[in-house]
């Protein structure tokens, strides 16, 4: 019960085994996600993060399939409606708010990858002999 | 990290492709972990390793995460923090679902759906909540008492 007196039900699901599957037949407007065009924010060369709308369908979408809700179809949305509207294949239609959970500890290292992983992206781009000079070279780091 | 805890991020990346512009390939230990030599003072703050082979195919250096400790709970309360924000909002549209995803790199999100299942969340004004990531998702249903 929670504190409206109403019945609380809470069901774990763990993913399909054919979930990347089922993610490639949930739909962004219409059309099947393995057919949508990624929408970045920037150039992807260097900086593959997605804009806030389509992150927010994905999430969505993500946790759709998890759950076991296939073949929505997803549409962005402004408040104050929630983020995004879904389309489910019952035929019903829901509004779905969503966030990113994420820790500030991690948030902060996170955005730090982020800048260094696009400041070598940049730099091999822009600077030709660094970009001769890495040809035939594998390397990686890593922060402790 | 700088004196105030945060990441002189400037730096490494100055280091790093200084690093790269410099270093010797052929003299580079092979696929194996190995600190970056002494004046790269940065790097070396953050106890910063690399990797190297050699390859035939195009590569980009990248810096990634590396093993480390987290605690299930934080993200979990993470989690309710985020609920409570998204609760005290109002929406058009009906019915209201809310869709937490963890992305939090630092942590194994479904170690901390095994602290929030069996905990009671109260998830008004949303009809249904989901939580999760794309390997596993808790999704608590209201049940509207009827009189």
């Amino acid at each position: 019960m929670d504190t409206e007196g109403d019945r609380i039900a809470v069901v774990r699901h763990a993913a399909p085994e054919n979930y990347s599957e089922l993610i490639a037949q949930t739909m962004y407007e219409g059309v099947e996600l393995q057919n949508v065009v990624h929408d970045f924010r920037n150039d992807p060369r260097h900086d593959a993060r997605f804009t806030q709308p389509y992150s927010e369908r994905n999430a969505v979408g993500y946790l759709l399939v998890t759950a076991g809700y296939y073949k929505a179809n997803l549409f962005s949305e402004k408040p104050p409606l929630p983020d995004v509207r879904a389309e489910l294949a019952d035929g019903t239609t829901v509004y779905i708010e969503t966030a990113e959970v994420i820790e500030s500890p991690s948030a902060q290292f996170e955005g730090v990858l982020r800048f260094l992983n696009v400041g070598i992206a940049r730099a091999r781009d822009e600077d030709s002999a660094l970009d001769a000079k890495l040809n035939g070279h594998d390397l990686n780091a890593e922060r402790g | 990290m700088t004196t105030s805890g945060e990441y002189d991020r400037d730096a490494i990346l100055r280091e790093f492709l200084d690093f790269l512009r410099s270093v010797d390939f052929a003299a580079l230990p092979v696929k194996e972990f190995a600190p970056f030599p002494k004046q790269y003072t940065a790097l070396e703050t953050i106890e910063a390793r690399f990797w190297y082979a050699p390859a035939n195919y195009w590569t980009l250096p990248r810096f990634q995460a590396r093993a480390h400790a987290y605690a299930p709970e934080s993200l979990a309360s993470r989690v309710v923090q985020t609920l409570q924000d998204k609760r005290v909002k109002r929406y058009a549209g009906s019915p209201v679902w809310l869709a937490l995803y963890m992305t939090d790199m630092l942590g194994v999100p479904e170690h901390s759906l095994d602290v929030l299942h069996g905990v009671q969340v109260d998830f008004s004004p949303f009809e249904k909540l989901l939580v999760g990531d794309q390997r596993a998702v808790l999704v608590y249903t209201r049940h509207r008492r009827t009189n």
